[in-house]
C-alpha cells in the first residue's frame, strides 16, 4: 500500500477500476497518512471523517474516489471556512463553491481543509492564525505560500491533488518550493464563486498535483463558464488531457525572459537549473528566443498596490455584525467594528488593509492606484507583443529556494518580494504553470514557469508534459513520508 | 522615499476600522513606510507612458433576478446575541446613556 502514496491519479483510477483496492480502502489509506504526518507538516487545518467525505460526493465520475484537499478559503457546504483567520474561526460555509460542486459531481473525495497564510496574504504560510505549514523536503523551512498547506500535502503524498488560490503566485511559488506542479489558469477560466475574495481582479483558483497530466485532469473538471461569477469567461468545459502525449508540439517557439532569469538576486543554483531546462526544451524540438519584459521590474510594486487596495475593500465585510468573531465588550457599534477587527486580523492582514486604504485615499490614489493600473496595462501590452512572436515564455518561479521558518520575521518585504516573478502573470490575467526542474546542492526543489497567452492552458500543458516526460524531477519525493 | 507620519497611520487605522495602540501604530508606520517606498516606483513608469491610453476593461452584466434564498442558516452564523429572523443585534450606534 505504501507504493500508492506518490502515484498518479491515472494509476489510482486503474487500481480502483480493476478492484485491486476498494474506494473505502483508498480513502482510509490517505486519511491515515494525513493523521500520521500532519502534526509534523501543519498542512491541514481539518481532516474530515470518512463517512462524511463519501456522502458529500457522487458515486461515479472522472474523479470518483480520488481524494484531495481544499485550501481553506474556498467554500465547502457544511464545513468550516476559516481562511486561517481568527475573524472566521467559527464560520461554517452554507454553500459549495462552483469548483467544489463540480469536483463532487465527478465523484472526487474532498478529504480536508488545507492551511494557508491568513486570507491568502503571504508567501510562506507563516501568517496562518493557527499554525504554520512546513516544507516536506526540510520541515525547518517554509513550504511557500499562500497555498502552502495544499502544496505541502500533495508534495508529501498525503493526497494526489489539491486546490489553492493564486492572486500573485500563491500556487506556483509554493509548488516550486516543494517540487510539484502548480497551475494558475487564465483569469475567468475557473469560477471564483465561493472563493473568499482577497483581490477580486487577480484571484484565481489554482491546481496542485505531482504530474502535469493530473493537473490537466483536475482543470478539465473545474474549468468552464459559470453564471454565478460575473468575470467568468464564455468558455465551455473541455478535456485538457486530450492532447497530452509526452511529445513537444511541432513548430513551438519558446521565449526566455532574460531580464527575469538574469535579474539581480536570483539564486545562481536556480539560474543554472533553468538554463538546463531550456537546453532540454530545445533538445525536445522547441525553438528558443531570448526576449525582454521591460515592465517586469515595476510589476511587484503595481501588484502590491492593486492587491492591497482590493483587499481593503473586500475585507471591510468582516466587522462582527453578521458572522465570525465579535468583540463582546464594545459599548458602541463603531467600537465593536474596531475591536473585532483588531482582535480578528493578524499583523500581515492589518498592514495590507492599511496600505490598501492609504493608496486609495484622497491625495494618494492618483500617485499610487492609478499609476499601478497603468503599469498593469503596460504589462498586458508587453506580454501581448511577446506572444506575437513566441508560443510559450519561460521565467523563474521563485528567486530563492525554501527559506527557514522565521528567517524574514524582521524583514517582511523580503517575503512580499517572493512574488516578484509570479505576480506579473496575475496582473496580465494569463495562465502559467510552475514545474520542478531540479534541486539545490542542499536538496531543496527548484521550479520554473511556463507562461501562455490568454486561454493557452492546453499549449502550456503540452510543453510541460513533454518536459516532464523527458526529465526525472517528478519522480523525486521527500523522504520520511 | 515615502514619508508616512504617525498621524496619517492613525487616520488610516480609523478609516480601516481597526483599533491600534501606540506600540502597534509604531510597527504599522514602519511597515507602511517600507511597502509604500517600494511601491513608489510605479510613478516613474506611469510618467513615461503616453497620456490618454485607457485601461481596456469590459463589464459583464447579467439580468437582475431575485431568487428565493433560505436565510436561516446564514442568520444562524450571526455572533451572539442573536435575534430572530430577519434581524441582527448590534451595539448602539450612538453611545448615549
Amino acid at each position: 500500500m505504501d507504493s500508492l502514496s506518490f502515484v498518479s491519479i491515472a494509476y489510482l483510477r486503474e487500481q480502483l477500476d480493476s478492484k485491486k483496492i476498494s474506494h473505502a480502502e483508498l480513502l482510509e489509506y490517505f486519511l491515515q497518512r494525513m493523521h500520521a504526518h500532519n502534526p509534523a507538516l501543519g498542512a491541514l487545518l481539518e481532516v474530515f471523517e470518512h463517512d462524511t467525505v463519501v456522502q458529500a460526493s457522487a458515486a461515479a465520475g472522472l474523479l470518483h474516489a480520488i481524494p484531495g484537499v481544499i485550501k481553506d478559503n474556498i467554500s465547502q457546504s457544511g464545513r468550516r471556512l476559516s481562511c486561517a483567520s481568527n475573524v472566521l474561526h467559527n464560520f461554517v460555509a452554507t454553500y459549495d463553491a462552483t469548483a467544489i460542486a463540480r469536483l463532487k459531481q465527478q465523484g472526487a473525495y474532498i478529504a480536508g481543509r488545507a492551511n494557508l497564510d491568513e486570507f491568502a496574504m503571504g508567501s510562506s504560510c507563516e501568517t496562518s492564525a493557527f499554525y504554520p505549514a512546513h516544507n516536506p523536503w526540510d520541515t525547518t523551512r517554509v513550504p511557500g505560500g499562500s497555498s502552502g498547506g495544499s502544496i505541502a500535502a500533495v508534495a508529501a503524498g498525503l493526497v494526489p491533488w489539491a486546490l489553492g488560490t493564486d492572486t500573485g503566485g500563491s500556487v506556483r511559488q509554493p509548488a516550486a518550493l516543494c517540487g510539484i506542479v502548480g497551475l494558475k489558469p487564465t483569469y475567468g477560466l475557473v469560477s471564483r464563486y465561493g472563493v473568499v475574495a482577497y483581490a477580486s481582479s487577480l484571484d484565481q483558483i489554482g491546481i496542485a498535483t505531482r504530474t502535469v497530466r493530473d493537473n490537466a485532469l483536475i482543470l478539465s473538471v473545474i474549468a468552464g463558464n459559470d453564471p454565478h461569477d460575473s468575470s467568468s469567461l464564455p468558455i465551455q468545459q473541455h478535456d485538457y488531457t486530450q492532447k497530452l502525449n509526452g511529445k513537444m508540439p511541432e513548430d513551438i517557439t519558446i521565449g526566455i525572459i532574460d531580464n527575469a532569469l538574469y535579474a539581480e538576486g536570483v539564486d545562481p543554483e536556480i539560474v543554472r537549473a533553468i538554463e538546463q531546462a531550456v537546453t532540454e526544451l530545445e533538445r525536445l524540438g522547441a525553438r528558443v528566443k531570448h526576449v525582454q519584459l521591460p515592465a517586469l521590474e515595476y510589476s511587484a510594486a503595481a501588484y502590491f498596490i492593486i492587491s492591497r487596495a482590493e483587499a481593503a475593500s473586500n475585507l471591510a465585510r468582516f466587522d462582527g455584525v453578521r458572522y465570525g468573531l465579535r468583540d463582546q465588550e464594545a459599548k458602541s457599534l463603531v467600537d465593536m467594528y474596531c475591536q473585532t477587527r483588531a482582535q480578528g486580523f493578524g499583523p500581515e492582514v492589518t498592514s495590507r488593509i492599511m496600505v490598501g486604504n492609504y493608496v486609495l485615499s484622497a491625495g494618494y490614489a492618483g500617485a499610487f492606484y492609478e499609476n499601478a493600473k497603468k503599469v498593469q496595462q503596460l504589462l498586458r501590452g508587453q506580454f501581448e507583443s511577446l506572444f506575437a512572436d513566441v508560443d510559450v515564455l519561460v521565467m523563474p518561479t521563485h528567486p530563492e529556494p525554501a527559506f527557514k521558518l522565521g528567517q524574514y520575521s524582521v524583514d517582511p518585504l523580503k517575503i512580499d518580494l517572493q512574488d516578484y516573478f509570479t505576480c506579473s502573470i496575475n496582473l496580465a490575467g494569463i495562465p502559467a504553470i510552475s514545474l520542478p526542474c531540479g534541486f539545490t546542492q542542499s536538496k531543496l526543489p527548484i521550479g520554473f514557469q511556463l507562461i501562455g497567452a490568454h486561454g493557452a492552458e492546453e499549449r502550456i500543458y503540452q510543453v510541460a508534459d513533454a518536459y516532464e516526460q523527458a526529465t526525472p524531477w517528478h519522480t523525486h519525493h521527500p523522504s520520511g513520508f | 522615499m515615502a514619508h508616512i507620519t504617525r498621524d496619517e497611520v492613525r487616520k488610516i487605522a480609523n478609516i480601516s476600522s481597526i483599533a491600534a495602540d501606540e506600540h502597534e501604530l509604531n510597527t504599522l508606520v514602519q511597515r507602511l513606510q517600507e511597502v509604500l517606498t517600494y511601491a513608489e516606483v510605479v510613478k516613474e513608469i506611469a510618467l513615461a507612458m503616453e497620456q490618454g491610453e485607457e485601461v481596456r476593461q469590459r463589464n459583464v452584466m447579467r439580468t437582475d433576478v431575485v431568487h428565493a434564498t433560505d436565510t436561516l442558516p446564514i442568520l444562524l452564523q450571526a455572533p451572539l446575541p442573536r435575534c430572530s429572523e430577519p434581524y441582527f443585534i448590534v451595539p448602539k450606534v450612538l453611545n448615549r446613556s
